[in-house]
Order: C-alpha cells, then sequence, then structure tokens
C-alpha cells in the first residue's frame, strides 16, 4: 500500500463525490439559531420544514433525561425544553452525524460521535469553570476536532483499515499515523476545515489539538480544545477523584481551576446528555 | 419623606402627574424633561430613586440607565415605555435598569413600581440573559421574591404586547406562582440557587418554562388531591392552616393554562398558553 501523500488527500478532500459537505439543512437552522435577529417563529418555521430534524428534537425534548410526564408535541415546545445553547449542540451534532452516515462503518461513526460530543462538552464545561463564555465556537471546536479520522476512511478505507489493525486509531497518535500510512488526521482536519468553509479558529484547533500543552498559558479555544484532549483518558474512568493529579505544565490556565471541579461537571454532563447521544446516532 | 425620586420624562403632563401623584405619597420629587437635565441633576444632587421614560429627544432612558449604575450603583431606576417594548425590555435589563412599567399606566401600578424600587435588594435580585432571540428569551435569576418581582416587571411588557387584558393576567398569574413556588419550595429561599426561566412566543402562543434546583416534589399527588377538591374548599382551608391563598396556584393554572406538564422529578414546569381568538 501506497503513503498518502499530501497532494492526494487535498485532491480527495476537495472531491465533493467523495467527501459529504455539512448539510445545507442544519447549517442554515444553526446560522439562524445563532443570530441574535432570528426570530423564535424563523428558527421554528426552518426546523419544520425538516421533517427529520424535527423529529430528532422532539426525540430529545421527550427523552428521559428531560423527563417531562405528557409528551412534546410541536417543535416550539421543544425548543423552550432544550433551550437555545442545547439546541444548538443539538444540531451541529446532528449536521456530523448525517454528513458521514453512510459514508463510514457505523461502529467508527459511534466511537468518533461518543469521542467527540465528550471533547465538545468538556470544552464547553471548562469555559463554563474558567468564567469564560467563547459563544458556542469551543463546543463547534470540540465536536469537529477528529473529523480528520473520517476523512481519512472516506477518501482512503485501505489506509483507515491498517491503522485499525496496527491499534486504536483515536489514541495512536500523529506521529505512528504518520509512519504506518504518510499522513496524520491533523493535517487531514485542516485540509477538511478549508474545504469546509470552516472559522479559522475551528480549523486552528482540528490541526493543533494534539500539539504539547506547554504554551497553553492563557484560556484560548484550540488550547482549551488541546486540553479537553488531554483529559479525554480521564473522563473515561469510573472514579473521577482519581484524575485529581493529572500533571500540567507550569503556567498552564488549567493550573488554577478545580480538575475535580471539572472532571465532575463534565461527567454530569454527559450522564445527562448520554441518552441524548444514544437517540442521535441511532 | 420616602427617599428622593427624579422623573424623567418629556411630556409635561405625564410629568406633572407622576409628580403630584408621588409627592402626595411622600416621596421628595425632582423633574427632569430630558436626558441632559437628568445628567445635570444627578451630578449635583444624591438621588435615590429614578423613573426614567426610554425615548427622549437627546438620549434614552436605557443610556441613562447605564451611566446610573455606572456612576451611583446603590440608586433604583425603572424604565417606562409604550413603544418597541420587547427590545426596550430587553435592553432594559442588559442596561441594569432595575423595573419596567408598560404605557400607560395607571396611578396604582406607579406607586408599585416605586415601591418595589423602594424596597429592592439589588444583591438579592439578579437577573441574567442566558439566551435572547426575538421571541424567545432564557433568564436565570437569583432564587429570590425580588428577583422574579423584578423580573415579572420586564415579561409583563413583552407579555402585554401580545395577550389580551384576561389572558395577559392568567399569564402572569403562572409565572408568579409557579416562580414562587420554584424559590419557596424548590430552592428553599437560598440565593446561592438560581431559578431558570424560559419563554417563547409564536403566533398565538406562549410558552413558559420554569426550572429550580431543588430536588423536586410529587406532582402527581397535589394535582391529584387538588382535582378532588373543590375550589372554595381548597381556599378555605389553606385559609384556616394561614398559608398564602395564592398556595393552591397550580390548581388554578391547571385550569387556565391550555398545556401544563411537569417533568418526573418536580422541578421543572413548561406551561402553554393560547392567545384568544
Amino acid at each position: 500500500m501506497e503513503p498518502l501523500s499530501f497532494q492526494r488527500l487535498a485532491e480527495g478532500v476537495k472531491d465533493d463525490t467523495l467527501l459529504p459537505s455539512l448539510p445545507a439543512a442544519v447549517l442554515a437552522a444553526q446560522r439562524l439559531v445563532n443570530n441574535p435577529e432570528s426570530s423564535i417563529n424563523q428558527i421554528a418555521s426552518l426546523l419544520e420544514a425538516d421533517p427529520s430534524m424535527t423529529l430528532k428534537l422532539l426525540k430529545v425534548a421527550n427523552s428521559a433525561y428531560y423527563g417531562m410526564r405528557r409528551r412534546i408535541d410541536s417543535i416550539v415546545t421543544a425548543l423552550i425544553v432544550l433551550g437555545l445553547r442545547t439546541t444548538n449542540q443539538l444540531l451541529q451534532t446532528v449536521g456530523i452525524i448525517s454528513a458521514f452516515s453512510g459514508r463510514v462503518e457505523p461502529d467508527f461513526l459511534q466511537d468518533l460521535t461518543s469521542r467527540s460530543v465528550l471533547v465538545a462538552m468538556a470544552c464547553s464545561v471548562i469555559a463554563d469553570v474558567a468564567g469564560s463564555r467563547f459563544n458556542g465556537v469551543e463546543y463547534t471546536a470540540g465536536l469537529l476536532h477528529d473529523m480528520g479520522h473520517a476523512a481519512i476512511h472516506v477518501i482512503a478505507p485501505q489506509h483507515a483499515g491498517l491503522l485499525k489493525e496496527m491499534g486504536d486509531p483515536f489514541t495512536m497518535g500523529c506521529e505512528k499515523e504518520q509512519a504506518l500510512i504518510g499522513a496524520d488526521h491533523c493535517q487531514v482536519g485542516k485540509l477538511l476545515a478549508e474545504a469546509w468553509g470552516l472559522p479559522d479558529i475551528v480549523a486552528e484547533c482540528m490541526a493543533t489539538h494534539h500539539r504539547s500543552l506547554d504554551g497553553d498559558k492563557k484560556l484560548t479555544i484550540p488550547g482549551l480544545v488541546r486540553f479537553a484532549v488531554y483529559l479525554t483518558p480521564c473522563l473515561a474512568r469510573e472514579e473521577p477523584g482519581e484524575t485529581a493529579h493529572v500533571p500540567l505544565p507550569e503556567g498552564h490556565f488549567a493550573s488554577a481551576l478545580s480538575l475535580d471541579d471539572i472532571l465532575h461537571a463534565v461527567k454530569d454532563r454527559l450522564d445527562e446528555v448520554g441518552e441524548i447521544k444514544d437517540l442521535l446516532i441511532s | 419623606m420616602n427617599g428622593k425620586l427624579m422623573i424623567v420624562e418629556n411630556e409635561a403632563g405625564t410629568r406633572l402627574w407622576m409628580a403630584e401623584l408621588l409627592r402626595s405619597n411622600g416621596y421628595e420629587i425632582r423633574e427632569a424633561s430630558s436626558f441632559h437635565e437628568a445628567l445635570r441633576l444627578l451630578d449635583r444632587e444624591e438621588i435615590d430613586m429614578v423613573i426614567s421614560s426610554v425615548g427622549m429627544s437627546d438620549g434614552s432612558g436605557i443610556e441613562l440607565a447605564e451611566v446610573v449604575k455606572k456612576r451611583r450603583p446603590r440608586t433604583r431606576l425603572a424604565l417606562m415605555a409604550g413603544d418597541d417594548v420587547e427590545a426596550h425590555a430587553i435592553k432594559g435589563i442588559r442596561s441594569g435598569a432595575d423595573f419596567y412599567l408598560t404605557k400607560p399606566f395607571a396611578g396604582v401600578d406607579l406607586l408599585e413600581t416605586v415601591q418595589n424600587m423602594a424596597e429592592l435588594k439589588p444583591e438579592a435580585a439578579r437577573i441574567d440573559i442566558d439566551g435572547a432571540r426575538p421571541g424567545w428569551y432564557e433568564f436565570v435569576i437569583t432564587s429570590s421574591e425580588d428577583a422574579l418581582i423584578r423580573l415579572q416587571s420586564f415579561l409583563n411588557a413583552i407579555l402585554k404586547n401580545v395577550l389580551d387584558e384576561e389572558r395577559f393576567w392568567d399569564v402572569h398569574f403562572a409565572i408568579s406562582e409557579l416562580g414562587r413556588n420554584a424559590v419557596e419550595w424548590g430552592n428553599r429561599f437560598d440565593i446561592e440557587s438560581v431559578v431558570k426561566l424560559s419563554i417563547g412566543i409564536k403566533d398565538n402562543a406562549v410558552t413558559i418554562k420554569i426550572e429550580d434546583e431543588g430536588d423536586g416534589f410529587d406532582v402527581r399527588q397535589i394535582l391529584q388531591t387538588l382535582e378532588a377538591t373543590p375550589l372554595p374548599e381548597l381556599e378555605e382551608k389553606r385559609m384556616a392552616e394561614s398559608k398564602r391563598p395564592g398556595g393552591m396556584g397550580i390548581r388554578v393554572i391547571n385550569e387556565t393554562a391550555d398545556r401544563l406538564i411537569f417533568n418526573e422529578e418536580g422541578n421543572m414546569v413548561l406551561m402553554q398558553f393560547f392567545a384568544g381568538d
């Protein structure tokens, strides 16, 4: 098997018959939800025009997490139950799942989505704990940071298969990916971000989320994503108490925060949204 | 004397009527007919309370609220406006204004607002806007009656704009009752806790969600008891127990709301009211 050349990756990413674009309906809804001038009338009308989106939002609003005693059957009521922030996060998550659904193996998509939602939630919670407001961009950046993996699966399924044979592609690291297939998911992620026209800050997160934490003295979105990715193994553990000893470089922005608070908050949020995520993936 | 209050209103008739009414109720009144006159008075004198019209030819009441809250954070301020209320109410909260009075108003509304300003404990009456889109608002308030009363003054402006009077009072009562339940029974008056209140207005429906941080309560049992007992009997029983008459609010709301849905935990309620024809 020939190594993946930058040229081939770039061509593959630009090939719109190969790689998906973000679903237009989801993008339009997201733009509306993010725009402070958009009224609830406009948002609800747009969502109602997409039956699958309406169904998903209603499913979530009727899920056990919200535990409503009677059925929520209108999109406006669902929006009020979910709230602006969750609606926006759901639309993004649904968008990513829809984009890659049918193009990659379901098991891989489920692993990727679970991991991406975990990092996105962590970014959101850490920003809250740190008292910073990034207006939801941190969630987007966390959700999309690893999409380079998905792009490799679509452009070069054989290479993706090789990575899978050699270990867990999500944790093996960029150097090993480079050695095995001649490219890594961060490079591909950056190309994908450009092809999708994502904001520069999100592209930077897709390209740099495995870099060292050493320079992250101040809280920035790329630094936040790196930190959330760094915490992922701790988040997967049963007892967050163990994680209080996570070593951090001197002067790292998170040194001033309580790791226990962060991890407990992320775990609580994940318990809350676990079912929602399953509903979306199904 | 109840305190020094400045009225900022460019419409002379309204200003004089307000001044007379408030003077006769024990307030020391200063009058300003414009934004700049109000600023000059604020520079010269210690003012306890300001009640200002939003629209003035040389500046806005919202701008004045920002100046007042920056220069003299302890001074209370209420805004009054009758047009573009939705935008003014949200801008008003963001400016730090304490209350909102929808024009036209009766003397009793003015006196009540001024009384609320005088009694307000700002440290326990914080309102944060978590999200705002036309017709869709999400607020997080300190768990206190002060915060609820404050928020309702702004919500009233928005709701009066879309509901007829009867329906407005149904919704006002429902928010008041279930908001107080959240403060009193949900969060047990703990001002470290918050109450989240969301409101959606689409076409002819108003949807409201109120959520507290408490452990919740057995809604089913309460509703069953309430539904099995006639209202007058309930009222009598509560009076005998020295409980506030509104304590049976859920029963009333159950009758006036088009939809009333609690969550299983009993710490979140969703209400929907359809406007008249």
